[in-house]
This record gives C-alpha cells, sequence and structure tokens, in this order.
C-alpha cells in the first residue's frame, strides 16, 4: 500500500510532461514488442559469461559483450538498453507469457488486457483503416477486460495479406451486397431498441473501409527494394519485422512479431545459433530503421524484446537448458530509450546483482516511454480498479 | 431466530444478506424444507405450475406428489411457476412505474427460444409449421420439443464445457471426452448437485486415451472404459494450483469470488486471506498423476485423495501456503477427513449453490443476470431484485436441482417472451423489454451452418457429422470471437477480425456458395423469385420477408439475373489456421463459378447472414 502511494505521488509528476505531449495529437507514438516465444538463454545472448560455453563478442555500447553470434546487433549497440536484472517468478510458459504481455500473474478471475491492447484503447486510433493493434506470427494475448475491439489483429504469417481482408467477390457484388445489408440494418434499428446494431454497423463500415484501405499495401513487403528486404532476412519473422516497421509507418500503434523455437531443453546450443541467424538481421535492420527515423510514426517508436524467462546456468542431459524466471534479460531501443545496461547478474548468470526489475516495471517503462501512466487504474468488469501494471515501476536508467 | 431467507416467497423476503446457511440453524431449517419437500416436490410441483398457467387448472386435479423423505402433514406453499415469477416481476415493475414491452410475436419468440435453448435457429419448416399452427399452448409445446432433443444437450454440454474448463492449457484437458460426458449427463437431465457434487469430487482416470483425430462419437464409446472418469478433466485444468481449483469451485458452483483474497486481505472484500486458504486446502489432498504423457491429445492424468496435503504442493513455496492450513468450507465448518466429499456436501446444500446456477440461466436467458456479472455475487455487489432471485433460487433447490424444470419456468413465463422492441416509457430496466444479444461462436456457427445447409450437404457428402463439423467451426470462431460471455455485454464486443471472418471467411463463403450445396438445389428448384426470397427469409432470420422486403428481395433477384456480373472470384486458396489445425470445412465439395441468377441469390443470402437481425438474439 504504502509502495503504491509513493509510486503514484512521484509518477504524477514525471507523467505530467510527457502524457500532455502524448495526448495534444497524432505524436508518433507506438511500440514494436519482439516476443521471444519459449524463453530465449540470456547466457546464450544478452549475458554471456566468461566461463560460459558460449562466446561473448564486444559491442558498439561501452562495457556491452553479447554472444558471439550477434554480430549485426552487435553493431547497433550503442542504441539498445539491456536489462540484464530481470526477474520473476513463473517458470511455466503458458503464465509467464500472460505475466510478459500483462504485467499480472494469472488470476481466473479477471483477465488482465496485454501491453497491445492498453496501447491501442489510450492512444488514438489511427484513421488509416488499419486496425490499432497487430499481431504477426501469433496469436498474443487479447483485450481480457477491455473487450475483443482492443484485441490483435492476428496474422499467422507475414508477408501477404491477411485472411479474409478481400472480398470473395467482385467490387460490384460486393456493393451490390453491401446495399441489401444496409436496407437489412436500417429496417432492424427501427425494429429493436439498443445501441449495439449501430455499434455493429459501425465495425462493419471499419471492416468495409480496411478492404478498401491503401494501407493495407503494407503489409505486402514486395514493395520493398531487394536490398531492404536482405537486410531483414529472407526469414519469417525477418519479413514480419519489416511488415511491423511498415505497419508503424501508417499508423498502427502496437505491433507484436513473435520469434518461436526458444525452449531449448536440448540441443540449446545449435538451437540458439539458429534463432540468433534469424534474429541478428532482422532485429539489426529494424533498431537501425527506428534509429534513423527523424519524422513520422517510425520515429516514435519503442522496440521491446522479451520472453518469457531466461534458461539455467545448468546445462541438462541433453545438452540444454531448463526455465529459469530467476534472472533473466530484456531490451529496449527505440524512442525516449536511453542506452546502456540495467542491472547485472551473478557469475553464473543464477541471480540477479543487486536490485532486480520487475517484467511489471519492464513494461511500466514502455508504457511511459509512449506517455501512458502505468499506474492508471481503470475499472474491471466487476468493479474493481485495476492499473495498468501490476505495481510497475518505470526503470529511471532506461529514459532519456 | 431469524426466519431462514429464501424458503417462502409468498410473505415478505429478507435481502440476499446472509450468503451461507448457518451451522447452528441447519437444523430446524432442514426440517422445515425437508417438509416442503414433501408437498412441492420438484417436477410435480413445477408441472402443476405450468399447467396452472397455461390451462388454467389448479393445482386440485393434480394427483399428490410421489413419495419425498418427509412428513405428509406439512403445510402447502404454492408452486414456483412461470405465474409466480412473473407476479414477483410485475411487482418490481408496477413499483417503480415501469411499463414493460407487449410481448413478442410468434417467429421472435420461436427463433429465441431455439437459440436460448438449443444454440441454434429454428429450421425454415419449423417456422412455418409454428406460425401456422394456432393452438394456445404451442409455445410451451415448443419449449418441451426443444428440451427433450439432442440438440439441447448437444448446446449445454458445449456451454458448460466452456465455463469448467475453457482456457485451460491444450494437453492438460481431454476436452472431447469431456464434452460427450457432459453430453449424457444433460441429455439424462443430471441434477445439478449430483453434476456439481461429481465435478468436485471425481477421482480417477480423465481420459482413455483418444487420437487427436478423434470424433465426438468415439469419445462417447470412450467413456465406456473401464476406470475413466470423465469428470476429472475439471480438475486436472488444476493440476499444478489447487488454489485455482478452489478459486474455480467458488465462482463457478458458489459464485463467489474469493481469489480476490489469494495475495492479500481487501478492506471492501468480504473474504480473508485465512478463510481462502482454509478453503484452498480442501483441494491440496487430491494428487493428480499424469500416467500417460504424449499421443493423441496430451496427458492422462488419474485423481486420487491423500488423507494429507500432497506432499508435491506442501514442497513448493508458491502453493504451499494453500494446502497447510487445516481445510475448512467458507463458513468456517471444517471440511477434516473425507475432504472433497464433505465440501461437496456442504456445498450443494448452501443458499448460493441454487442461486449461482439460477443466476447463470437467468444471465443466459434474460441477457443479464440479476448479479451481474453472473459469478460475481457478494454484498458489495448488490442483486437487481433480489427477492426474484431468492426465490428462483428456492424453487430451484426445492425441484432437486432440476434443470430442465427451471427452463421450463423460466422459457414460459411472460417477462421472458417479451419484445425487444420499445413498449413504453421507461421501459428497459428489470428485464421489461428483453435484451439484445449478440450470438457468441456456438450459436453463430450453428445457425450458418443450419441456416446454408451445410449440415445436409456434408451428411450427402459422406465426409462425415455435423456434431464434429460444429466442433472445428467453433474452435475457429472462438479464435476471432473471444468473448466473455459472462459480462453483461453493453457494448458491442467486436472487431475488425470478426466482420472480416463473417464478410469473406470461409465458412460464409462456402455456405453461400450456390452450386453443389442442397440449399441451391432447392432454391432453383423454388417456383418463383418471391418462393425463394420467402426460403431465404425464414432459413436466416426465422420469419417471412415482410411486403416491402419481399419486392425488394425479387427486384434484387431479377436485376442481379439481368446483369452479366455473376463470375465468382477465383476460390481462395487453403489459408493458415490458428495452430495449424486441419480445414474445418474438408470434405465439403468446392463451390463453382455462378451463373447470374445464382449468383443474385448468394449476394442476398451473403447479406441476411451479415445482417444484425441474424447475428443479434432478439
Amino acid at each position: 500500500m504504502r509502495r503504491r502511494e509513493f509510486l503514484l505521488s512521484t509518477l504524477a509528476g514525471a507523467l505530467a510532461t510527457r502524457s500532455a505531449r502524448a495526448w495534444e495529437g497524432p505524436l508518433p507514438a507506438s511500440v514494436i514488442v519482439l516476443w521471444m516465444n519459449g524463453g530465449p538463454s540470456h547466457l546464450d545472448t544478452w549475458d554471456p559469461k566468461s566461463k560460459g560455453p558460449t562466446k561473448a563478442r564486444r559491442t558498439r555500447l561501452a562495457g556491452l559483450e553479447v554472444a558471439e553470434d550477434m554480430p549485426l546487433i552487435a553493431d547497433v549497440a550503442d542504441r539498445l538498453c539491456v536489462v540484464r536484472s530481470l526477474s520473476s517468478k513463473e517458470g511455466n510458459h503458458q503464465r509467464a507469457q500472460y505475466v510478459g504481455r500483462t504485467s499480472y500473474s494469472p488470476n481466473p478471475t479477471v483477465e488482465h488486457p496485454s501491453l497491445g491492447a492498453w496501447v491501442a484503447k489510450r492512444l488514438t486510433a489511427p484513421d488509416s483503416g488499419l486496425p490499432p493493434f497487430v499481431s504477426l506470427g501469433g496469436p498474443s494475448l487479447g483485450a481480457g477486460f477491455l473487450g475483443a475491439q482492443y484485441g490483435p489483429f492476428v496474422i499467422g504469417k507475414a508477408g501477404a495479406l491477411p485472411d479474409g481482408a478481400r472480398p470473395t467477390v467482385s467490387d460490384a457484388r460486393l456493393a451490390r451486397r453491401l446495399g441489401l445489408l444496409g436496407s437489412l440494418e436500417d429496417g432492424f434499428s427501427e425494429a429493436v431498441v439498443t445501441p449495439l446494431v449501430a455499434e455493429r454497423r459501425a465495425l462493419y463500415e471499419s471492416a468495409r473501409r480496411f478492404m478498401a484501405s491503401d494501407a493495407l499495401a503494407a503489409f505486402d513487403v514486395s514493395a520493398e527494394s531487394a536490398a531492404t528486404r536482405a537486410r531483414y532476412g529472407a526469414t519469417d519473422f525477418g519479413t514480419a519485422c519489416l511488415t511491423a516497421r511498415r505497419l508503424v509507418e501508417r499508423g498502427v500503434r502496437v505491433v507484436e512479431v513473435m520469434l518461436d523455437g526458444w525452449d531449448t531443453h536440448e540441443d540449446n546450443f545449435t538451437r540458439v545459433k539458429k534463432q540468433l541467424a534469424i534474429l541478428d538481421p532482422a532485429m539489426a535492420a529494424l533498431v537501425t530503421d527506428v534509429s534513423q527515423a527523424k519524422t513520422g510514426m517510425l520515429s516514435g517508436t519503442v522496440i521491446l524484446w522479451l520472453g518469457e524467462f531466461g534458461r539455467t546456468p545448468r546445462i541438462n542431459g541433453r545438452d540444454g537448458r531448463d526455465h529459469h524466471p530467476k534472472a533473466f534479460s530484456a531490451v529496449l531501443s527505440g524512442a525516449g530509450v536511453a542506452p546502456g545496461i540495467v542491472g547485472a547478474t551473478d557469475a553464473d548468470g543464477a541471480n540477479v546483482v543487486g536490485k532486480s526489475v520487475s517484467v511489471a516495471d519492464l513494461l511500466a517503462t514502455v508504457y511511459t516511454l509512449v506517455g501512458i501512466s502505468p499506474s492508471q487504474e481503470f475499472e474491471s468488469p466487476s468493479r474493481r480498479p485495476i492499473a495498468i501494471t501490476d505495481l510497475g515501476v518505470p526503470i529511471a536508467a532506461a529514459r532519456r | 431466530m431469524k426466519t431462514p431467507p429464501a424458503l417462502r416467497f409468498e410473505g415478505n423476503l429478507s435481502p440476499v444478506s446472509t450468503p451461507f446457511a448457518s451451522r447452528k440453524k441447519a437444523g430446524p431449517q432442514l426440517a422445515a424444507r425437508v417438509g416442503r419437500l414433501s408437498l412441492w416436490s420438484s417436477a410435480v410441483g413445477l408441472a402443476v405450475g405450468l399447467a396452472a398457467v397455461l390451462g388454467g387448472c389448479g393445482a386440485a386435479s393434480v394427483p399428490p406428489p410421489v413419495a419425498h423423505k418427509a412428513a405428509p402433514s406439512a403445510p402447502a406453499t404454492p408452486p414456483f411457476t412461470a405465474a409466480a415469477l412473473d407476479t414477483l416481476l410485475r411487482r418490481e415493475w408496477e413499483s417503480r412505474g415501469i411499463t414493460p414491452a407487449p410481448r413478442a410475436d410468434d417467429a421472435t419468440f420461436l427463433r429465441r427460444v431455439h437459440l436460448d435453448i438449443v444454440g441454434v435457429i429454428p429450421t425454415a419448416d419449423r417456422v412455418t409449421a409454428f406460425l401456422a399452427d394456432k393452438t394456445p399452448d404451442k409455445r410451451a409445446r415448443v419449449i418441451d420439443e426443444l428440451l427433450a432433443s439432442k440438440d439441447y444437450a448437444d448446446y449445454w454440454a458445449a456451454r458448460w464445457e466452456e465455463v469448467l474448463v475453457g482456457g485451460a492449457r491444450p494437453g492438460d484437458v481431454d476436452r472431447l471426452t469431456f464434452r460427450a460426458w457432459l453430453r449424457e449427463a444433460f441429455a439424462r437431465n443430471a441434477k445439478w448437485d449430483e453434476l456439481a457434487t461429481t465435478l468436485v469430487t471425481a477421482t480417477g482416470r480423465s481420459s482413455p486415451g483418444l487420437l487427436r483425430t478423434a470424433t465426438l462419437a468415439e469419445a462417447t464409446e470412450g467413456l465406456k472404459v473401464q476406470g475413466i472418469a470423465p469428470a476429472v478433466n475439471f480438475a486436472a485444468k488444476f493440476r499444478d494450483t489447487p488454489q485455482d481449483f478452489a478459486g474455480q469451485t467458488a465462482r463457478i458452483f458458489l459464485g463467489t469470488q474469493i481469489q480476490c483474497a489469494q495475495c492479500h486481505d481487501h478492506k471492501t472484500e468480504k473474504w480473508t486471506q485465512a478463510e481462502f486458504r482454509s478453503f484452498s486446502a480442501c483441494f491440496g489432498r487430491t494428487q493428480l498423476t499424469v500416467v500417460e504423457r504424449g499421443g493423441g491429445f496430451g496427458r492422462i492424468v488419474d485423481a486420487r485423495d491423500l488423507p494429507g496435503p500432497v506432499p508435491r504442493f506442501a514442497k513448493n513455496s508458491e502453493v504451499a501456503p494453500f494446502v497447510s492450513t487445516p481445510p475448512k468450507a467458507l463458513d468456517g465448518t471444517s471440511m477434516d477427513g473425507d475432504t472433497r466429499a464433505k465440501l461437496a456436501k456442504w456445498m450443494v446444500t448452501q443458499p448460493l449453490f441454487s442461486r449461482a446456477f439460477v443466476n447463470r440461466a437467468w444471465g443466459h436467458f434474460l441477457g443479464r443476470g440479476f448479479v451481474s456479472p453472473v459469478d460475481d455475487m457478494r454484498p458489495s455487489n448488490a442483486a437487481e431484485a433480489p427477492a426474484v432471485l431468492e426465490a428462483l433460487g428456492e424453487a430451484f433447490a426445492r425441484s432437486g436441482y432440476d434443470i430442465k424444470a427451471l427452463v421450463r419456468v423460466i422459457t414460459t413465463s411472460e417477462v421472458y417472451q417479451l419484445s425487444a422492441q420499445l413498449g413504453g416509457p421507461g421501459a428497459g430496466p428489470f428485464w421489461s423489454r428483453f435484451r439484445v444479444t449478440p450470438l457468441g461462436p456456438e450459436e453463430l456457427v450453428r445457425s450458418v451452418v443450419r441456416a446454408t445447409a451445410l449440415d445436409a450437404t456434408l451428411s450427402e457428402s459422406g465426409a462425415g457429422e455435423v456434431d464434429d463439423l460444429h466442433v472445428r467451426l467453433t474452435r475457429l470462431f472462438a479464435f476471432a470471437f473471444d468473448v466473455d460471455e459472462e459480462m453483461d455485454a453493453t457494448r458491442y464486443e467486436g472487431s475488425v477480425s470478426q466482420a472480416l471472418m463473417m464478410m469473406n471467411g470461409r465458412l460464409i463463403d462456402r455456405g453461400t456458395a450456390g452450386g453443389a450445396t442442397s440449399l441451391f438445389a432447392a432454391l432453383k428448384a423454388a417456383p418463383s423469385d418471391e418462393a425463394r426470397v420467402a426460403t431465404l427469409y425464414l432459413r436466416t432470420l426465422g420469419r417471412p420477408p415482410r411486403d416491402a422486403e419481399l419486392a425488394a428481395g425479387v427486384t434484387a433477384l431479377a436485376e442481379g439475373a439481368r446483369g452479366a456480373r455473376g463470375a465468382r472470384l477465383a476460390t481462395q486458396p487453403p489459408k493458415r489456421l490458428p495452430k495449424g489445425g486441419p480445414d474445418p470445412l474438408r470434405g465439403l465439395p468446392p463451390p463453382r463459378a455462378a451463373d447470374a441468377k445464382t449468383a443474385a441469390i448468394e449476394d442476398l443470402l451473403w447479406a441476411l447472414l451479415n445482417a444484425s437481425e441474424f447475428a443479434f438474439n432478439h
């Protein structure tokens, strides 16, 4: 209780300026989450240890060493804030995925909205016909009690138009269909008394605009030059990261891009190497493009790299590493982010040395960076006040 | 001594303030209750009431109730009927000057009662026959017909599967076996106290080990395997978290959310952390052992009760606090010994047990529970019309927790049959006008399949069972239509994805595609455009078109036939599904290019399926 009051008073001041700016107009503020599904090994990515099997490589950020298989990322590391002191209690995938998206532990009595849903709700919707929250490569997590309209627009595989984005009949027939539908809706609106019909019609209008939108071209990366596509890498994840950039440029507020395959209970080292070959060009290209954007929506983008948890220093009998939520890493980059290293782990990478950072703190940092107060409370459907994050305190050192 | 609440409904009612029957008062209260049971035993009492409402005959003409465990000399209490329910609600309206909406017309009633009891719109033939039927008791008869149908069990099993094991990790729960078991239970009208007891206390193996491709019929066959206890799947959802098993049991069966007290006490909440822990401890002695991994759907677990806390829980510092205290019910009664059995016995005698079910059912049928959300009954979340809730809860308990009898009382009542149209000034509150609610994925899928005759097409092509088509399609739809049906929907919770799915998705695309489907064969054979338009309206909206609609429809078909714009776009290639599942529409014949006339019919059908009148229960 006392911690919360303290938070509120300090945050109120800190946020006043940023928040005020965020609401004045279409301030460029957006988030790209790189979700590392499965729980990436911190020891073989952002926090390699001298006595560990993974060799470290120096980077452009003084004092930061990362895994040797991350050369392109190392080259843009001066634009990164690497948080090495992340710690959580959830060592189960599903529960940790929930925490990583919402900052809350799962609780059957309330469905917490995900970061994407909160951003979609709190930042004004773009006027492009595109949905405010897009998930590429995975289902992500829904909007919980905020309602489906703030949930992710899910695209299984990036690179082409999403399912159902185009009518199955000619434009002339679609026009005829919509005309018939319009008459039916007019009749029903007169017959019953409810605001739901008007709301549903507005949704259909959004869908129609989406189908007709020029911004739909954002999903089609073939418009990018061969050189650009090559920078992101010829992988699904690379294509998705490039799509994320294109979506943000056209006004989408949150994009989550998923890279699966980090649950390395077996063959950790071979598998992490493969993962990094996918991640390295895509993330480096995205960080570069965001940091070079001077105007437009991309210039206000915050990138968050995060998975469920880290992996054990101990290598198991199958040359794998198991779940390790006690100490792991996350990375921030983009608008307002101060490059540097936050926190540290011990010689094995088993424990955080000094003050640890919670997932809620990390998400609170992201919210603060895009002008949303992480402690603001909303009423859940059972009329209980629920704050946007679970007592998260923004990491001061991560912000410029 | 205070009058036990909710035992009589004709007198003054005490407010819903004593959530649990006090142990000390249990003796006399129980005696009183047993006494009344003798005269107003479930089926008879409710049937009497129904007869009274519909035929005007009194209780006198009814034979004495079958023997129940009680004294024959107990005083008479009127049976709780739809009429009694209406009297109570009318009292609420009159005291507030509310004018209720008029009675819904026959077609609207038929569609509504189909959606609410069997989760699917009526067939065109059923609508026609119902509208032609001039007998005064036709509404009651259709309710009985629906309650006796296979669709009733199917639908209620689907709904309760979602409530009980929805959101379970894939692999933890054998949902198909669980669904098959629920379906059998609802088909034989298992009493709610019996079902709840089985769910809370089940021991044995969760699954016979089905293949991933298993059908519902195979799962039903699997129920006969020795040692299978399908109800264990409810517990299996909480294999690692007995505190969640406890919290969900309280939420689902007692409509009470105690889990807020998991972390610490709250000033405004009733339950303390100590109470939550003692209650959780009741579930901490159930060991769920994985006996088989992998294979078709996932793990098979075996549930068994130990005399003390499960060692795996006691050793886990996260779980230990919830299992190490002496087990107690929420009113403090010790549950030591045969813990889960004792707990179930305690639970099913609580007034809240009955009220929780009644409130959920009310929310289902009337669009908003007495308490909303339906599973959050607490002093600080007051019930709307608490007297009605108590009376209905009491009647449900007295009926022996007869689910079909409760459904019959609610759906034969006037309040359920009100129109969604404006009745007069002030109409709306206290269910004085029917609430318009969006169909959930379950109802939407079943209704699209029925309206488009995809079921007939599927069985004609010999590609599979319609039950399995429903399961597959609902999974696909539930993914996009992720709505919380326990919420009181005051806003339309839609997403662009949903609208796109209805406009361009495969189910609608296939369902509206002319060519090989039995629907289009019938439409083509129809004698006139008038007949075609009428059929389309009956199939989709469950009513004949109004004059203006008929004229507009005929014009649309005629103009469409003259236009040369019949060509369909190339059928979209199979698209990737979430989690790489197989095509839910596999086995259906592919759509063919349409001639101009067929295209015009396709377009009208598409518009009808996308209309709000189709998408809402009204």
